[in-house]
């Protein structure tokens, strides 16, 4: 064992646990969710970040988060061609397509809709938890 | 146009732009760093991330970063599986497979090495621009 074994963390499929704000059904019709770091997983991170991989089976993508806020930033990192997605930015809603970053500064309403393709969204948000 | 335009970015590869510790032609044989958020790219932004896709044609890779330190902490996320990587922390080296995640509290010194695999490495500082998040006298 080394001094630093516990920054290496291994993800683990997020399942059937809340997530505040959040349907955890409607997450998992689109694809397992992961968490890949908290401070659970990594005593003293400040950084909370998910995996959700993503496939839009049907013509209407389910909604699964309501407009919600952090008191700190987030940003929905889309890394790969092939989501088209629907983002509220306070009182605003935009269409983009992936790859793309949307960036969230602290305070500001904001809700997520994946409405079609597959890949992954890398979900960042700056402290070491969710909620 | 919305107040909130400027909140989603595309984003663009850092091609020959320089990275301080990293070799950026190295880099590029490994494949395209991309930047996906920065200062530059939204102002008020204060995360600092960047995604390298990695194809190794020759393992083991080559080595492309000088062991550094940040101010603040980072995290390396292999979101997918099949690559192996070497991640010097401290004084350690550990070898690991994707899908992983290291976090690197601020002031420990570090580097990277891909071993093998193709896939891709999503690096986040938790700060506005890269350099300005380094530490010039971390210790081990």
């Amino acid at each position: 064992m080394g001094k630093y074994d516990g920054l290496i963390a291994k993800p683990f499929d997020w399942a059937d646990r809340d997530l505040v704000f959040h349907s955890s059904s409607g997450l998992g019709d689109l694809g397992p969710l992961v968490a890949f770091l908290n401070r659970e997983m990594v005593d003293g991170a400040d950084l909370n970040i998910f995996v959700h991989h993503i496939e839009v089976k049907g013509d209407e993508a389910p909604d699964y988060v309501d407009v919600h806020t952090h008191d700190c930033s987030q940003a929905y990192v889309f890394p790969e061609a092939g989501l088209r997605f629907e983002v509220i930015l306070g009182e605003e809603t935009h269409v983009a397509e992936s790859p793309a970053t949307v960036f969230i500064p602290p305070g500001l309403r904001h809700n997520l809709k994946i409405l079609s393709g597959k890949g992954i969204e890398v979900c960042i948000l700056r402290k070491g938890y969710y909620g | 146009m919305g107040t909130y335009d400027k909140y989603i970015v595309k984003p663009f590869d850092w091609a020959e732009r320089p990275l301080i510790h990293h070799d950026r032609e190295v880099m590029n044989g490994l494949g395209p760093l991309m930047a996906f958020l920065n200062t530059d790219m939204v102002a008020d932004a204060d995360l600092n991330i960047f995604i390298h896709h990695i194809d190794v044609k020759n393992p083991p890779g080559p080595d492309y970063v000088e062991i550094h330190a940040h101010e603040v902490s980072q995290a390396y996320v292999f979101p997918l599986p099949g690559i192996t990587f070497e991640v010097t922390l401290g004084d350690e080296v550990h070898r690991v497979e994707s899908p992983a995640t290291v976090f690197i509290p601020p002031r420990l010194r570090h580097t990277v090495k891909i071993i093998e695999g193709s896939g891709i490495e999503v690096s986040i500082v938790r700060n506005e621009k890269y350099e300005q998040s380094l530490a010039e006298d971390a210790e081990a």
